[in-house]
């Protein structure tokens, strides 16, 4: 079919409404770090955050362990076990229900930050004051507990317990079961911004000082690095170009991330993937990674990926490529929950597209992009199939094709 | 059964303490059915829709004093109810539905099993990551891609939903074929009306006479809504004929013997006289236009089962957009467990049904 052009009387904004939108940048975004037993925050809600600021700290090779009886005002141990973090409510009982007391009161977070200084710590005995202090609260679940070394049969005769530390779970038959371990992790911010939330074992919700632009799936771990937009060729970017050279950048990839390359960027310390497309295979592999990564308890870079459409193959969209090209070069983070790459630079230079801009986000000509020119109504496709049409005319093209309406998408900011 | 009104919200949640009384695990018609509500209860969301279209069905199985179920396939979750009248003059109706986070066409994390069973009904051969890409991407945007290869694979996709549904519903499986069948859910709305008749008769093999609909407008769940069960009824009443699309009407008979032919049908039409002569292992349509109603005398070769054992059946049916359906095929569906051999019957009965999947 070919249309010469728009058809008379068209309001092209009328037409414009029935295409999906989709929002390029968004501000101020709140972003979530999901934590486990035995995990701790190390923030308050309202408290700012910067980039690097400790805001959890992991224990990853959590496991159940039995902490005995600890009383409200628990005494310390003969070995300094203690039940620990912060102090409740005024009024605020322990629950039988799960009810997170959680996160470490305000006072006590500089001494803890204080005690960790590197990324994978072992647990030792806190600041004095601070441990005191930490000894006052009941317990109840969530709760900061470090012990260990009391235990009896889990050591040689001339060795010393080792000492661990985690999240109180339950209380069963007057004795608290703990997830704790011997390793933990610091988390450190990727980006600045405010603490919403902060539970010990649930979350650490953050609200973002800046812009992001949303994609469509996230993997691996929250990171951050100098954003490098290289040539692409055909969309596509080669994983020889991925060298050492890119240490610590966020790379955008092209249209889709291959095993190949995420293997090569971690190798090359590179701190994060940008691209169109990554299939479920290429997810699986980068997960089985970072779990023999997390077993051998060897610190490791945190490197994540973020994919802007989906899982089958399809180009960045020009308008994002436009907007990655112009923050080239500037700080960005990559996180996962929800997909998003974070920038904090207060103005962004937004691509100028026309009013009837439009791209294909599915089919079989998805990531092409054109104008929109006209309805066509309900129209019969393929299979037989009645779907609302669209008429489009994709870019270097002279003749227009008919495409359903659900397949088309157009950008907003 | 509750004490006190749970609260909605995470933070009052966190606060209050919620004491609830459930009741017996076998309570209720049928067993289990008060227990169910409770827990569905807590879980649901306000004006969740899900269940709006149970409780809608429940309401038409009044109104239309028919046995009626319904297959609903949605993006968050699928739901299978079925109620019928009961009672001196069919005053009551007892219903019994269940939801299923992972009967949606696109679960939000889908397991091998998932996976396993959209290859199973696929009739295009992808590999297995293909189609995992393809199952979240049709997740990420579950109105795309919704003609050719994107139409058959959703096709597939909503057959495993539905017989994931039917795998976590056995006790549904009791029941004779209902008298109405809707099919509700966008993935159904999209497909052509045989390939939904199709649908209904691969996934739900119960020997019967059953009339096949189409939520196509998508208001049973709204409708649902409406608190009021005598309003509801009320509009339902009214509103019927309007908001299901009459697909056809579905004969499956059960206890066909293998041979040449297995009888013939002759039906009745105020205008006009079809026969056909029925053939084994086929599926086998007669065309009858929406709002038509025929008589269909049937001769069978040997004994079949169709509500009574018997040679010879004289049914009144209904039309639809599809026409007459007559399932010949075993029950349960009998397919080879070798993927080309069992893709290969899958496309020639879609192929019987659905002529335009080749275009």
């Amino acid at each position: 079919m070919s249309v010469a052009g728009r058809a008379p009387g068209a309001d092209i904004t009328a037409l414009m409404n029935r295409v999906a939108a989709r929002r390029i940048l968004v501000f101020s975004p709140t972003i979530h770090f999901r934590l486990s037993p035995g995990d701790r925050a190390l923030v308050a809600p309202g408290e700012p955050v910067s980039t690097g600021t400790p805001i959890a700290e992991r224990t990853p090779d959590a496991e159940l362990v039995d902490a005995g009886r600890l009383d409200a005002e628990t005494k310390s141990g003969k070995n300094g076990a203690a039940a620990a973090t912060s102090k409740p409510a005024e009024g605020n009982r322990a629950s039988p229900l799960w009810r997170e007391g959680g996160s470490e009161p305000a006072e006590l977070i500089p001494a803890i930050r204080a005690s960790r200084t590197q990324m994978a710590t072992k647990v030792g005995p806190g600041p004095a004051g601070t441990a005191r202090q930490e000894r006052r609260s009941p317990p109840e679940p969530g709760k900061w507990w470090v012990g260990g070394g009391e235990r009896r049969g889990k050591s040689g005769k001339n060795k010393p317990a080792p000492r661990v530390g985690g999240t109180l779970l339950f209380e069963t038959q007057g004795r608290w079961r703990v997830a704790a371990g011997e390793h933990h992790q610091i988390i450190e911010s990727p980006v600045a911004g405010i603490v919403r939330e902060a539970r010990n074992s649930v979350e650490v919700t953050i609200e973002v000082a800046g812009a992001a632009i949303p994609g469509a799936i996230a993997a691996g771990e929250p990171s951050r690095g100098y954003l490098d937009v290289p040539r692409l060729t055909d969309g596509e970017l080669w994983a020889s170009a991925l060298d050492v050279g890119r240490s610590g950048a966020i790379v955008v990839a092209g249209s889709r991330i291959s095993a190949q390359a995420i293997s090569r960027a971690r190798a090359m310390s590179i701190r994060g993937l940008i691209a169109g497309s990554v299939g479920q295979g290429e997810l699986r592999d980068l997960e089985a990674s970072e779990l023999r990564q997390k077993a051998s308890l060897a610190p490791s870079v945190p490197f994540g990926l973020i994919a802007l459409d989906g899982h089958q193959r399809r180009p960045i969209a020009t308008p994002i490529l436009e907007v990655l090209a112009a923050l080239s070069g500037r700080e960005v983070a990559i996180v996962t929950d929800p997909p998003l790459l974070i920038f904090d630079v207060s103005e962004v230079p937004l691509p100028e597209l026309p009013p009837d801009w439009i791209r294909v986000r599915s089919g079989t000509h998805a990531g092409r992009e054109g104008r929109l020119i006209d309805t066509a109504g309900l129209y019969r496709f393929r299979s037989g199939i009645h779907l609302e049409a669209a008429v489009v005319r994709f870019v270097d093209e002279t003749d227009t094709t008919i495409l359903p309406f659900a397949d088309l998408e157009r950008f907003i900011f | 059964m509750r004490d006190s009104v749970a609260p909605t919200d995470d933070a009052d949640r966190s606060v209050s303490a919620q004491i609830l009384l459930a009741p017996d695990a076998g309570a209720g018609q049928p067993a289990g059915a008060s227990l169910q509500q409770v827990l569905e209860g807590l879980r649901a969301l306000p004006n969740d829709s899900r269940l709006g279209v149970a409780r809608s069905i429940g309401s038409l199985a009044y109104v239309l004093d028919r046995s009626v179920e319904v297959v609903e396939i949605g993006l968050q979750g699928g739901l299978r109810a079925h109620s019928e009248p009961i009672g001196q003059g069919h005053s009551a109706v007892v219903s019994s539905h269940a939801c299923l986070a992972n009967a949606s066409f696109s679960p939000a994390d889908p397991s091998e099993e998932v996976i396993d069973s959209v290859v199973a009904w696929s009739t295009t051969v992808l590999d297995r990551h293909r189609m995992t890409d393809r199952l979240h991407d049709l997740r990420l945007v579950p109105w795309g891609d919704a003609d050719g290869d994107g139409a058959t694979f959703r096709l597939a996709a909503a057959k495993a939903a539905y017989s994931r549904l039917i795998e976590a519903t056995t006790e549904l499986a009791a029941y004779p074929m209902p008298d109405l069948m809707v099919a509700a859910g966008g993935i159904f709305a999209s497909l052509p009306p045989s390939v939904v008749a199709l649908v209904m008769a691969d996934l739900g093999r119960r020997a019967g006479v059953g009339q096949i609909v189409c939520d196509q407008a998508r208001v049973l769940g709204p409708l649902g809504a409406v608190e009021d069960e005598a309003e509801r009824r009320r509009l339902l009443a009214n509103l019927a004929d309007d908001i299901l699309v009459p697909i056809g009407c579905l004969i499956l008979p059960a206890g066909v013997k293998p041979g040449r032919t297995a009888g013939q049908l002759r039906l009745k039409g105020p205008d006009a006289i079809s026969e056909i002569e029925l053939h084994p292992g086929a599926v086998q349509v007669v065309d009858l236009a929406p709002g038509r109603t025929a008589k269909a005398d049937i001769d069978f070769r040997d004994s079949v089962r169709l509500g009574t054992r018997a040679h010879h059946f004289s049914l009144d049916v209904g039309g639809g957009l599809c026409g007459l359906v007559v399932d010949l095929r075993d029950i349960p569906l009998r397919m080879s467990d070798r993927a080309e051999s069992r893709r290969a019957a899958l496309e020639a009965w879609q192929r019987g049904m659905w002529p335009e999947v080749d275009e």
